[in-house]
């Protein structure tokens, strides 16, 4: 709920004016007016009657003035700035009554979107503008500027931060900069803010750190900028917002928003949020149409601020602040006991120094003895806290009034910044601001302030020096905040930090998007996408390669609000982007846009142009559409799909299965893996002859079987061809020979295993490479790596051991057999993908399960066709007959089988196949509809 | 030596960021910053569009197609900070919407399939989510690693399931020890064992000297060897090779022109892609002697049509 108020003080209009901007001078008594043809001067004393310009000066313009600013400095305060198109007028109000132009800022290219004078010296000026210039001008000679800061995007916003006067913070399109202006080559923050373009930029004015900025997204972001990864707060609007200040006073913030943002124009237009604490509290209702300026009026009394607005309805309005809102925001007010009597003494006090220096200035001569007087006590308050202990002060300047101070408490530390105004009366209490350091939370840091401030009025009051007090205010104020230990402290530190660190992670930690790349996919098919060829990067100056991260891409000029940012909104007749009911679709920032751009920027800006509108997303369909090419790379591989189809696995019958794939190998011309499979082919009728005893007898062998170098041979070939990325040649051998393994591998293989491998102390049992394994498993012929003696002995009986229980069989050592396995495994993969079902799963077959594990899913247990009692395997344990009988043809199924889950009925996979292509119920006729009951076992059909 | 099986014509309005074979090889899927995934069905030389897939509200970079044992099932991670799990079942539609990052995904990548279906995914956020399909339940389950790298984490790779672990069950890896490699801001690729139910950082690998864009763990034959390929923004590519997975070696691919931005391994695990921002692909394979050589360079013959012969697939 926010409360209505109407509640400006005084109100003027001026149409006749046209005026596009407004500013208020250093006292807070005059505002000047510009528009294209006038520029107006207007006193907005409370004493005097309403409606009368002070001056009006012709202003022969084809622009509107974009901005127009009046320097705040005590020294500057005759000088201001006008801002249009691409030149910024200085003017100097001499005398009261003459306004002239003393110089012309000419640099920019494009229109100037922002001034700000430096906040302590008023030679110096900042301008920015769409053409992605920040320059730092000083007016004593403007012929050029001193200094430029270059971004890519063009800029919407400069602000002098508050405390620092040394930091500047300029606004392109959703990012933030930060500057030091002694070192303008690159800024010392970026913070990548807001997903759309921002509108307003305003520095805290109680810490150096903390900075607000309010965008098109309809957000307003507090950040601190040294921890510029995440946002210290979010408020969330339902509107664009054109600007959002912080209150001089305690915690509050002021937002205008962009047209009406979704809500009825009337209700919406004119109206100035006043948010405390993250809620709309208030509402300033009186402008009838969009404010263009607010701005606080300078040297009012801390318990009168008043603000002064300029809308598009032409009308000024100045407004104040009611005393509940102050208090709400923490702001601290005399309480009542002393309020008549401070309240008044102080607002006659401030008039007349106001008035007083006035005076001063317009007789263009300082009095000397009000300077010497000033100083004095400045010396005697910094005098005053030499000593202080738990209070280091670590910058005194007495020329600029200020001094700087370091505390630390209860593992809090706080940096303060105290400054003595200029105009130093009785009553005026020096301005404390937070500096960069200080780690006490928000809120909390505006609390403290507060309760200096009341100190300082009190003792200021009393006619005493205030620092003193002030400081130890300052650290009762700190022991007052729980304490944390210190330990304690610090990792809720750090895991904040942390946390804040991923959180939010803005684009600069995005790496940047690929448009380019190449995967490998299915087999051997190279899929690659990659930017069309008449693509070019734009290249940035100082950037060498592609760059790192997404926040680049927002670096590129103009990429999201292209349409309305080349033209200043100050400029325009409304300040509201275009697109206004466009925008809850808005919410991130759209970086399609970008990475296109980065890439086809000429294109785009020609486009653009033409078009006027830039947000379009087709923009590369009229180059080239992106495209993905794929290509065979069969060539690369030793994998051959043909093959595979044709290859026979048949590991009951190896020497069959050699000689049949020899034939296959033969036929497609793989004359090499023809001779490899006859190889293999040699050693099978070797190995079987030995397996069946009475090989030795078997001509055909000749002395081959029993020969240790055919089981090396073979195991060669293997690796070989794994080591050649053969992996189809590797498992196929590998399947070929499972059969040897599979009928040996009871005692002897354990007890190889546990002499030779359990043992991993020895050089040689330990395979790292698979060039070792063709050596290792049978006769080691060779002596690897032995070079002690007891290794050499340990060899000595291990290959003794071996070599007695080997001649009858040809066994895997654990490892290898392990190897092959995985070979095996692999290869049935690349079946499936070739969707060779029935291949893979003969070679799946052939792959054993080490432990015998009780299967994780059902069960299939067939029930005798004949007997009718369960059997196990293929064949019924007591009537002997093959188990299943095929539901079509009633004969007894050997190999594929295909059933029912629901039903229970099974047959023939291929009796079964063609009986379901042309009906859908069981044929034993128990009338269960098997291809819809049992749909989820029938899925594989498809892939037959 | 290479040809061209087929031109796809997106179609997307945007640049394309990752473009990903289904397990057959018959389907593609395209993710752009158009928002949008869109898949196509591929038949020798021609394609059709499947499916458009519109669900992300940013910029999607990377898909990865599941095993097929699970369905037809596609990941997409995008600049909105969210993964989508989509499924066919008919048509096309959300199976899963994971939204626990707060910054852009970046990469998905899905378990190898004996491990179940488990897709772990990175953010810029600086964290891992490792999201497991409960059979039982229905339910996905998600398990995270805060801070895997203090600034962001721009890829992720699985470990292969086929190891040399001998105490392994070849038919089902089902036990073998789970394993994930992510390269991130912070210039390292770091190796996570699962470890109970949780993920323990293994191996710190450090080598390059900016930020890590890819990773890829090469599929494994068996054999004891393993292999971790990665690219960073300081354009080189280095292969990290292993014989126990505890201590890595590396060695310098290449350095190339410009940022090397991502890496694919053959599905034999011997030729390894390499693409970046110089829009050139190029692939390479060691020698016998253990040198990386390249063997090709595709890029070349991209924006022409294809009018080699068509082989098929």
């Amino acid at each position: 709920m926010s409360v209505h108020w109407s509640s400006e003080i005084m109100k003027w209009e001026y149409r006749e004016l046209q005026a596009t901007a407004m500013t208020v001078d250093y006292s807070g008594n005059n505002v000047l007016l510009a528009g294209r043809r006038w520029l107006a001067i207007k006193q907005i004393n409370l004493e005097e009657e309403t409606g009368s310009i002070v001056k009006k000066y012709p202003r022969q313009s084809k622009y509107d003035a974009a901005g127009a600013e009046w320097c705040q400095t005590y020294h500057g305060q005759k000088l201001c700035a006008i801002a249009s198109n691409q030149r910024v007028d200085v003017y100097e109000w001499r005398g009261g009554n003459e306004l002239t132009c003393i110089t012309s800022l000419r640099g920019h290219t494009r229109v100037v979107s922002d001034t700000h004078f430096h906040r302590q010296d008023h030679n110096l000026i900042a301008t920015c503008s769409i053409d992605t210039f920040t320059h730092l001008w000083d007016l004593r000679d403007a012929r050029k500027p001193i200094l430029s800061m270059c971004a890519v995007a063009g800029a919407s916003q400069v602000q002098w931060n508050k405390v620092a006067s040394h930091i500047v913070a300029t606004a392109h399109d959703g990012d933030i900069k930060i500057w030091d202006y002694r070192k303008t080559t690159a800024p010392i923050q970026y913070i990548s803010a807001h997903l759309c373009k921002i509108h307003g930029v305003d520095w805290s004015p109680h810490h150096e750190y903390q900075l607000v900025t309010s965008s098109h997204d309809g957000s307003i972001k507090y950040f601190d900028i040294n921890n510029p990864r995440r946002p210290d707060n979010v408020i969330m609007t339902n509107f664009p917002v054109w600007r959002a200040i912080y209150t001089p006073f305690g915690s509050g913030l002021l937002t205008i928003g962009v047209g009406w943002g979704g809500l009825p124009r009337v209700e919406q237009a004119g109206v100035i949020g006043i948010w405390v604490g993250g809620t709309l509290s208030h509402r300033l209702v009186g402008h009838t149409d969009t404010v263009q300026t607010m701005v606080w009026r300078p040297n009012t009394s801390p318990s009168n601020y008043q603000l002064v607005t300029w809308g598009r309805d032409q009308s000024l309005r100045v407004w104040s602040m009611h005393p509940s809102l102050l208090k709400m925001c923490h702001h601290y007010l005399p309480d009542d006991a002393e309020n008549e009597d401070y309240n008044n003494s102080d607002t006659a006090s401030y008039a007349s120094t106001v008035s007083s220096m006035n005076d001063i200035s317009l007789a263009d001569n300082k009095g000397p003895d009000t300077q010497m007087k000033t100083s004095t006590t400045i010396d005697e308050e910094f005098e005053s806290i030499r000593e202080m202990a738990n209070i280091e002060v670590t910058d005194m300047n007495i020329e600029t009034r200020t001094c700087q101070i370091h505390s630390e408490r209860n593992g809090y530390t706080a940096n303060l910044q105290v400054m003595f105004p200029r105009n130093v009366t009785e009553q005026t209490i020096p301005k404390f601001s937070w500096l960069s350091g200080t780690n006490v939370d928000g809120v909390t840091t505006i609390k403290i302030l507060q309760a200096i401030n009341v100190t300082a009025y009190r003792k200021k009051k009393e006619g005493h020096r205030c620092l003193l007090h002030c400081l130890k205010t300052l650290a009762t104020s700190i022991d007052e905040i729980p304490v944390k230990s210190s330990d304690d402290s610090d990792s809720m530190k750090s895991s904040q930090r942390s946390q804040s660190e991923s959180e939010n992670a803005g684009d600069s930690c995005i790496p940047f998007p690929r448009t380019c790349g190449a995967k490998w996919c299915g087999v051997d098919t190279l899929v690659v996408f990659n930017r069309p060829p008449n693509t070019r990067r734009l290249s940035l100056k100082h950037e060498t390669g592609t760059p790192r991260s997404m926040s680049s891409l927002s670096l590129t000029p103009a990429l999201f609000g292209a349409g309305y940012s080349s033209v200043s909104p100050h400029a325009t007749t409304t300040p509201s982007p275009t697109n206004a009911p466009g925008f809850p679709q808005l919410h991130l920032r759209h970086t399609s846009n970008s990475i296109t751009m980065s890439y086809f920027q000429d294109r785009w800006k020609a486009q653009g142009r033409r078009a006027g509108s830039m947000r379009s997303r087709g923009s590369i369909s009229g180059c080239v559409s992106p495209r993905v090419v794929l290509y065979a790379a069969s060539s690369l591989f030793p994998l051959n799909r043909i093959l595979a189809e044709k290859y026979v696995i048949n590991a009951k019958n190896p020497v069959d299965m050699c000689e049949k794939n020899t034939k296959i190998a033969t036929e497609e011309g793989e004359t090499e893996l023809a001779h490899a499979w006859g190889l293999a082919a040699q050693t099978a009728r070797s190995l079987r002859a030995r397996l069946g005893d009475s090989g030795a007898s078997s001509e055909e062998t000749m002395g081959w079987e029993g020969h240790t170098l055919c089981c090396n041979l073979l195991q060669s070939l293997i690796t070989h061809y794994a080591k050649s990325a053969d992996l189809q040649m590797a498992a196929m051998l590998a399947c070929a020979f499972s059969v040897f393994n599979n009928t040996n591998n009871s005692s002897s293989q354990s007890s190889i295993s546990t002499s030779s491998y359990g043992n991993n102390t020895s050089p040689y049992s330990t395979l790292n490479q698979y060039s070792e394994i063709s050596a290792d498993g049978w006769t080691l012929p060779i002596v690897l790596r032995s070079n002690s003696c007891s290794e050499a002995e340990n060899f000595y009986t291990d290959s003794t051991m071996t070599k007695s229980e080997r001649p009858s069989s040809c066994v895997l050592d654990e490892t290898t057999e392990h190897l092959y396995y995985c070979f095996k495994r692999a290869y049935a993969d690349i079946l499936h993908r070739w969707q060779l079902l029935y291949k893979k799963t003969e070679v799946m077959k052939l792959v054993k399960c080490k432990h015998e594990h009780t299967p994780a899913g059902p069960q299939l247990v067939a029930e005798c066709g004949w007997c009718g009692r369960a059997a196990a395997g293929a064949a019924c344990s007591h009537c002997g007959r093959v188990a299943l009988r095929c539901a079509v043809c009633t004969l007894g199924v050997r190999g594929l089988a295909c059933l029912c889950a629901y039903c229970g009925h099974a047959g023939h996979a291929q009796h079964m196949m063609r009986w379901f292509t042309q009906r859908d119920t069981c044929p034993t006729g128990c009338g269960c509809k098997c291809l819809i009951e049992a749909s989820s076992l029938w899925k594989g059909v498809k892939y037959v | 030596m290479i040809t061209v099986l087929n031109t796809i014509d997106t179609g997307h309005e945007d640049m394309i960021h990752d473009a990903e074979l289904d397990y057959y090889g018959l389907r593609l899927a395209t993710c752009s910053s158009d928002n949008s995934v869109k898949i196509y069905d591929i038949k020798s030389g021609t394609q059709t569009l499947a499916a458009d897939l519109k669900g992300h509200f940013g910029p999607v970079w990377q898909v990865a197609w599941a095993h097929p044992k699970y369905g037809n099932l596609l990941a997409s991670c995008s600049y909105d900070r969210k993964v989508i799990i989509w499924k066919e079942a008919g048509e096309w539609t959300k199976l899963y919407e994971y939204s626990g990052h707060e910054s852009s995904v970046n990469s998905v990548a899905w378990a190898p399939a004996d491990y179940g279906l488990i897709l772990a995914c990175c953010s810029s956020d600086g964290s891992v989510s490792i999201i497991t399909y409960i059979q039982d339940t229905g339910n996905w389950d998600v398990k995270k690693i805060p801070a895997a790298h203090a600034i962001g984490v721009n890829s992720i790779s699985w470990c292969p399931a086929i190891s040399a672990d001998l105490n392994l069950d070849p038919l089902s890896n089902k036990e073998a020890t789970k394993r994930i490699v992510t390269g991130g801001c912070d210039n390292l690729i770091k190796i996570w064992r699962e470890q109970g139910d949780q993920w323990i950082e293994e191996n710190r690998l450090e080598m390059h000297m900016d930020w890590v864009r890819d990773v890829a763990w090469a599929p494994s034959l068996g054999l004891q060897r393993s292999m971790i390929a990665s690219c960073s923004q300081d354009k080189r590519v280095v292969i990290w090779t292993s014989d126990d997975n505890v201590s890595w070696t590396p060695t310098i691919l290449n350095t190339f022109d410009d940022v090397v931005w991502s890496l694919s391994w053959s599905l034999t695990g011997n030729i390894l892609a390499v693409s970046g921002g110089d829009n050139k692909v190029s692939l390479w394979k060691e020698s016998a002697e253990g040198q990386w050589l390249c063997i090709s360079e595709v890029a070349k013959g991209l924006g022409q049509t294809p009018n080699e012969e068509r082989s098929t697939l």
